[in-house]
């Protein structure tokens, strides 16, 4: 089914101050088929969707629609040629209706007045929701109201209002539960079927497969190759992204676990996202959560820390029960947490790294109250040292260190204030492979010095790659358990989502 | 709509209505000819000014922000309307030349806001001082008078057993909440303040729009001074000062949310009309002047806590 | 050269601020030939004063990204009870104390508002202010008090040296806040609050007391600024903060203390004070229409917290690596 492809991109570069974010890559979109962006974050995808969107321009190079060269200064003109994007970030008004949120700005006036036709924008909102299938979305209450799948198809609704010939999927299932992915893939596959091309950015192995025609790998903002679906198996298609043998990449040495760091018994929160989790995690030991967003890994962590207060069950650290505690009294016991998202969570950005290095560990540094801030310097300098964080000083603001080096602040703020059980969730996501690299082993050296690493992650392959035993999580459960070995990517891949026991 | 459905509408009502009721019951109990039309019409005149101010400022708090300047604004434009028609300038020119003023001033607000990028709350704090200063050059400080007839057609004439006043507030009204429920302008309002990425995202800028959001409510403030001078008669350069304190509480007690966008000037009314009635209440009770503030400064703190208290558990 | 300079100004927190000082003073002496006397200094530095003081503690509350509404009104009804109680014959240090106190439960009101019932800044000390000035205007009884007495007025209108009282009460207060908010790990932890208050709550910081803590500090600067005030006056009267207002505000952001929190710092008060009180002072002695006098302080203003705004997105582009 060989065809002439609707949109070319040829030798395109684009650079941050910085960065070479794309390095003249290679792309091209046949009418009709979905063709996935691979990479490891940072490789570039997301760049080059919005180069193709017209959010950015890019320096060098050519995008080519239909044969004709075009250059966007804005989406404005991308949409004006067809090219539409659902972002990964909803960008949907709460307070606004569904029919609002899709025609927003383009809402059908009362011929003669400056007057919107709600009755007209309601029916045209339906009329396309119903050809994805969706009619039952109530598109007169305000969005908020709705679900986040429904939000998501509103956003879909949204871009196929606008009539386009190519759409951006921009990680489009990052927000979607397991339940909701299958009727999502469906829509997909019924808008390749009416001959639009899909460009579809995703960081989850599992949705090749299942929904791509063929893939182009990046890395490091270069183009590596486009193949297709099928072609390459995942440990080969993983070898591509990551560049090297994933062996390389995650070290794990052996090591002793001696006793119970942290142990939670059939633990269960008040919004029942988490229901029943037993674990136990030992000193020296990496245990990994694997599970898809919206299993409740995020909001056990939150149980544990102490930032929710638990509805049930008990929470244990080195013996000693911490259950319903405030997450000052957690952290003093020893426990760290490094957040999903760390510009929101993690980090002050606007402040130094110096004061965030002892943002826990204020009152252990300076027990009499009084800051020194040669003294605060001086334990960040080592810390930078330690980590190999890469910064000119330490009185820079966090907000201007790469991602990777970001995450060796918060992760010296744990250190700095001598926690021995660190819970890392998501701790390499927007991070590119050579810092994460880094992350890997440093993880690796804090397990072989005794510390407990319980490691959330959506990146099957880093959960393989660097755990010493593997939880299972599904709808709040545990659902299994494997150790380090015993077990392939795509068994667990299976768990995660059908919630089978994986071994006997 | 089902039963469950009335349910909730009622009960996502902003408090200001339970209070209203509440007040309206205790009043009505312990005072002599309380629920008679010529009470409610003067309480409802008495609203008025601050009632149109806060339609302008709903919008503005939809958007996440507050404008200080509404009450300056309010100062500026009764001085120069006066002032213009001292110079013997008639009704036709000096009017629109003194609402004129306040337009602009939201206008430059909204500049300052949008392409200075000054949070709404310090640009319209300096706008404030700035628009004092010229209601009272204009009035050397003083009030200024001027015989005219509009006054009391507005202020005290009827159409239809309904003083003007009134009328020209139910339009204020109505503009504003057609504007917000059908039209363009009002959809980027509610965008602005629950997203204004997906302004920019459905190809909008969202400078464009916090411009004419300013520049609405200046004009509101326009009329509302117009109904304010013909009120007290005159052009007063301390008239308004109040003004955007007490819009900002009634926007707020009306359920308006400083955060995503919620709301809108229905909720607005009951706002204007707790503050109003309670303080008519009061004076019809003879409370000594002296308890006033504090009676009323307790009841609206603790409108505000029981609102935010609600939402609060709503959210959960 | 002047590029040299242009980034040194863009680099230093308090650049922009020292600028705009120094440009109003050269315009001030420039526009009149009294400026400079000492007379009008020690003048000028009096009225700074008792705006500063009344700012001073603001500064750690906008530091965590709230403000307080209710400063005005709060220092009001302090120097209301003063003036009650000194009327009664009780002792000046206890007079002071009770003051002092009731800043206090003020600023506990406030933070409990802002950090428990988590009500907007805004909409919690704007309630706070309304109900201040009740309590103070009962507590007057619609009267005004004149007369304090003989030894109570000197906190507001003595001398130590050529210093006036006030001037010293500023500077005392300028250092402990200085240490406070720059010294201490409290202050460390109010900035990280506006900073990033949900990365506070991840480091396991006790947000709610720092913000009470933020708070009950303003609270306790609104009163000293109401005793002084009261001294000055000697007087007491319910609407008596009515003229200070927003100046209060407008002192602590044109210094650079950013509205969303973790930027800024004490200094930056002082200096949005004394350009607050030079442009009013220079109105004043110019013999231009004192009408005039708010319209200037507009201006400065919205270029101030303009010209700060610029420097610092200059400043981020400048310096990323």
């Amino acid at each position: 089914m060989e065809q002439q492809p609707i949109l070319t991109v040829r030798d395109l570069s684009k650079s941050f101050p910085g960065v070479r974010a794309l390095d003249r890559v290679e792309f091209d979109l046949r009418a009709g088929e979905v063709h996935v962006l691979v990479g490891e974050n940072g490789a570039g995808k997301s760049t080059l969707a919005k180069c193709i969107l017209g959010m950015y321009q890019p320096d060098e190079g050519e995008i080519h629609l239909h044969g004709e060269k075009v250059c966007f200064s804005s989406p404005k003109d991308g949409i004006a040629h067809g090219i539409v994007a659902v972002y990964q970030e909803l960008t949907m008004v709460p307070y606004l209706n569904a029919a609002q949120n899709i025609f927003l700005n383009r809402e059908p006036l009362i011929r003669g007045t400056g007057l919107i036709n709600h009755r007209k924008m309601q029916r045209d909102a339906k009329a396309i929701l119903a050809s994805l299938s969706c009619a039952d979305i109530d598109t007169k209450i305000p969005v908020k109201l709705l679900d986040v799948a429904q939000q998501q198809m509103i956003e879909i609704a949204k871009a196929l209002s606008f009539k386009p010939r190519i759409i951006v999927l921009d990680e489009p299932t990052a927000s979607l539960s397991e339940r909701e992915i299958e009727p999502f893939f469906e829509q997909v596959r019924m808008l390749r079927e009416q001959g639009i091309g899909i460009i579809y950015v995703s960081h989850r192995m599992q949705e090749y497969h299942r929904i791509g025609d063929r893939i182009t790998v990046l890395r490091d903002g270069k183009f590596i190759r486009t193949l297709d679906v099928g072609e390459l198996g995942d440990e080969e298609l993983v070898n591509l992204m990551v560049g090297r043998d994933i062996s390389q990449v995650y070290v794990r040495t052996k090591n002793e676990h001696s006793g119970e760091a942290l142990r939670t018994e059939e633990l269960r929160d008040h919004k029942g996202r988490v229901n029943g989790c037993s674990i136990t995690l030992n000193r020296g030991e990496i245990v990994g959560i694997a599970g898809l967003v919206g299993a409740g890994r995020t909001e056990m962590a939150r149980l544990i820390f102490g930032i929710d207060k638990p509805a049930g069950g008990k929470i244990f650290l080195h013996g000693k029960e911490v259950t319903g505690k405030a997450p000052s009294y957690v952290v003093k016991n020893g426990l760290g947490l490094l957040p999903e998202d760390r510009k929101r969570y993690g980090l002050a950005l606007k402040s130094s790294i110096a004061w965030n290095t002892v943002a826990v560990s204020l009152k252990s540094v300076f027990p009499s109250g009084i800051v020194s801030e040669r003294k605060n310097r001086k334990i960040a300098e080592e810390y930078v040292r330690l980590l190999k964080t890469s910064t000119p000083d330490v009185v820079r603001p966090v907000s201007q260190l790469s991602g990777g080096n970001q995450q060796k602040v918060v992760i010296a703020k744990w250190l700095s204030a001598k926690s021995d059980v660190i819970i890392f969730d998501e701790p390499t996501r927007g991070i590119d492979v050579g810092a994460k690299m880094e992350i890997y082993a440093l993880m690796d050296r804090l397990a072989a010095e005794g510390k407990a690493i319980l490691m959330i992650s959506s990146e099957l392959q880093e959960v393989i790659g660097m755990s010493d035993r593997i939880y299972i999580m599904k709808d709040g459960t545990i659902t299994g358990e494997v150790m380090r070995n015993e077990c392939s990517l795509e068994e667990i891949g299976r768990a995660m989502v059908l919630g089978k026991e994986v071994l006997a | 709509m089902t039963t469950k459905s009335l349910g909730k509408r009622i009960g996502s009502l902003p408090p200001a209505v339970w209070m209203i009721a509440v007040m309206l019951v205790f009043y009505g109990a312990n005072t002599k000819n309380y629920f008679t039309a010529s009470n409610f019409i003067s309480i409802l005149i008495q609203a008025a000014p601050l009632f149109v101010v806060a339609c302008g400022q709903t919008i503005i708090v939809l958007m996440q922000g507050t404008d200080l300047s509404l009450g300056a604004s309010l100062n500026m434009m009764t001085v120069v309307w006066v002032v213009l028609m001292q110079k013997s300038l008639p009704l036709s020119v000096a009017l629109p030349l003194a609402m004129g003023t306040s337009v602009l001033a939201g206008y430059l607000n909204g500049l300052i806001v949008a392409k200075m990028k000054l949070p709404p709350f310090i640009a319209t704090l300096g706008m404030q001082n700035i628009l004092n200063s010229v209601a009272l050059v204009a009035s050397n400080g003083s009030s200024v008078y001027h015989e005219h007839a509009i006054y009391k057609i507005i202020a005290k004439s009827s159409f239809l057993g309904v003083p003007y006043i009134l009328w020209i507030t139910i339009g204020c009204f109505f503009l504003t909440m057609v504007l917000l429920k059908f039209t363009r302008f009002g959809a980027r309002v509610i965008s602005m303040g629950g997203n204004p990425e997906s302004l920019k995202v459905a190809g909008y800028s969202p400078d464009l729009a916090t411009i004419q959001a300013f520049t609405y409510t200046g004009f509101m403030t326009a009329v509302a001074g117009f109904l304010l001078a013909c009120r007290v008669e005159s052009g007063n350069p301390i008239v308004g000062n109040g003004f955007e304190f007490n819009s900002v509480a009634a926007v707020l007690l009306g359920g308006t949310s400083m955060r995503e966008g919620r709301g809108g000037v229905g909720g607005t009314v009951f706002g204007v009309l707790l503050i109003q009635i309670l303080k008519n209440g009061l004076v019809m009770m003879n409370v000594s002047s002296i308890y006033q503030t504090a009676i009323i400064g307790i009841v609206v703190l603790f409108a505000i806590m029981l609102d935010a208290y609600i939402k609060r558990r709503q959210e959960e | 050269m002047m590029k040299r300079i242009g980034t040194y100004l863009l680099q230093s927190k308090y650049a922009i601020s020292v600028t705009v000082l120094i440009f109003v003073v050269l315009g001030a002496s420039l526009a009149t030939s009294s400026f400079l006397t000492g007379d009008n200094l020690i003048t000028v530095l009096r009225q700074t004063s008792v705006l500063f003081i009344l700012s001073s503690g603001l500064t750690a509350v906008v530091l965590t990204g709230g403000i307080d509404l209710s400063i005005n009104n709060s220092a009001a009804l302090v120097g209301c009870i003063v003036a009650q109680l000194l009327l009664l014959g009780v002792s000046i240090p206890v007079v002071i104390l009770a003051g002092i106190l009731v800043g206090v439960v003020i600023g506990i009101f406030n933070g409990l508002l802002v950090g428990i019932l988590k009500l907007p800044p805004f909409v919690a000390t704007y309630g706070t202010n309304m109900v201040v000035l009740g309590i103070s205007t009962i507590v007057m009884q619609g009267k005004v008090i004149y007369d304090l007495p003989r030894n109570f007025t000197p906190i507001g209108v003595g001398y130590v040296g050529i210093l006036p009282i006030p001037v010293i009460i500023a500077i005392v207060l300028t250092g402990v806040l200085y240490f406070v908010l720059q010294k201490t790990t409290l202050g460390r932890n109010i900035y990280m609050l506006g900073s990033n208050a949900y990365a506070a709550k991840y480091s396991a910081s006790r947000s709610v007391l720092d913000t009470v803590v933020a708070y009950v500090i303003c609270g306790v600067t609104a009163a000293i600024g109401g005793i002084v005030l009261t001294a000055r006056l000697n007087a007491a009267d319910a609407n008596m903060g009515n003229s200070y207002g927003l100046q209060i505000v407008a002192a602590v952001v044109m210094g650079g203390t950013s509205l969303l929190g973790g930027e800024g710092g004490i200094f930056g008060t002082v200096i949005g004070a004394l350009v607050l009180t030079i442009i009013m002072n220079v109105i004043n002695v110019i013999g231009v229409s004192s009408y005039l006098q708010s319209m200037a302080v507009g201006i400065v203003i919205i270029l101030m917290v303009w010209l700060d705004i610029f420097t610092r997105s200059k400043r981020e582009k400048l310096s990323r690596v």
